[in-house]
């Protein structure tokens, strides 16, 4: 089955996602052409928030990427999320099956939609914000789920 | 003012006072670093920001996006000079958990409009650190 699963996120700065996707135990593979998937389309999934294919994503970009996240120690052809430039987005759009073994990557970040990766990565482009502007970081966690980026100078 | 009169290094090596006062300066605990400015970004689960607004901060909305900034408070001078914080813009920007969790700590003879109002603060920056304070505490940011 292939449930190519569009998350709302758009990658703009690589660095960040980097960050974002190590805290969480992946790593960025860069300048890679494809992603591990399913393999095929078979246009078997109709859910209209989270389906790719339904939002606009055309289907000859399944499987396909300019980088991508891999767990870290993941077996030989588990499921990656591929980092696509789609027309008309700005920046990277993760991509991913989330089919079959496709629920792990769900998993390990936070659920459908890749919820940690998204505040991973927004927590990282405010830190490297902050670094820029002079300030030392430190990111904490609080007890209901958020991150605290605290500058200080 | 010290009591005694010690003027040169010689006076100072002898004084029993002063030599006092150089050991407990000695012995003090080193003092915390201090920041001339500290800023926070809460970052929800589903990667919302949320922060009390800073120029220093203004390159995360990005170019083209629009981004709602809100008037979170007003802090403003009485008659007398003393400073008072009004938080009761805030509301609006509140859950309504984190409304009820603040409301469910006030005496049940003071309206939340009346404890919305913060003061009155000696200076306008003790208010408008009183202010972020509860904005952190209340209101998520």
């Amino acid at each position: 089955m292939s449930h190519v699963a569009d998350v709302d996120l758009h990658i703009t700065d690589l660095d960040a996602l980097g960050a974002a996707a190590e805290a969480a135990g992946f790593e960025l593979v860069r300048d890679v052409k494809t992603y591990n998937w399913f393999g095929s389309f078979l246009n078997d999934w109709n859910d209209t928030d989270r389906a790719a294919i339904h939002r606009g994503i055309p289907e000859e970009l399944f499987g396909t990427c300019d980088h991508k996240l891999r767990r870290k120690g993941a077996s030989e052809g588990e499921y990656e999320i591929g980092l696509t430039r789609v027309p008309g987005r700005e920046g990277y759009t993760p991509l991913y099956d989330s089919y079959g073994n496709g629920k792990q990557l769900e998993r390990a970040l936070g659920g459908a939609g890749l919820p940690a990766l998204k505040q991973g990565y927004a927590a990282q482009v405010s830190a490297k914000q902050l670094r820029k502007q002079g300030y030392s970081v430190r990111i904490t966690q609080q007890t209901d789920g958020k991150l605290r980026v605290r500058g200080s100078r | 003012m010290s009591a005694h009169n010690c003027k040169t290094d010689a006076d100072l090596a002898t004084c029993p006072a002063c030599q006092e006062n150089l050991r407990a300066i000695a012995s003090a605990p080193p003092a915390e670093p201090e920041f001339e400015k500290e800023l926070e970004v809460v970052v929800g689960e589903d990667g919302t920001l949320r922060f009390v607004y800073d120029d220093d901060l203004a390159d995360l909305i990005p170019e083209g996006y629009t981004c709602p900034i809100q008037r979170a408070s007003h802090v403003e001078p009485r008659v007398d000079g003393k400073w008072m914080a009004d938080m009761r813009p805030a509301f609006k920007l509140m859950t309504e958990a984190q409304y009820g969790a603040w409301e469910a700590t006030l005496p049940g003879n003071i309206s939340p409009n009346d404890a919305a109002q913060l003061g009155p603060f000696a200076s306008r920056s003790e208010a408008l650190a009183e202010e972020v304070a509860w904005l952190k505490a209340w209101a998520g940011v």
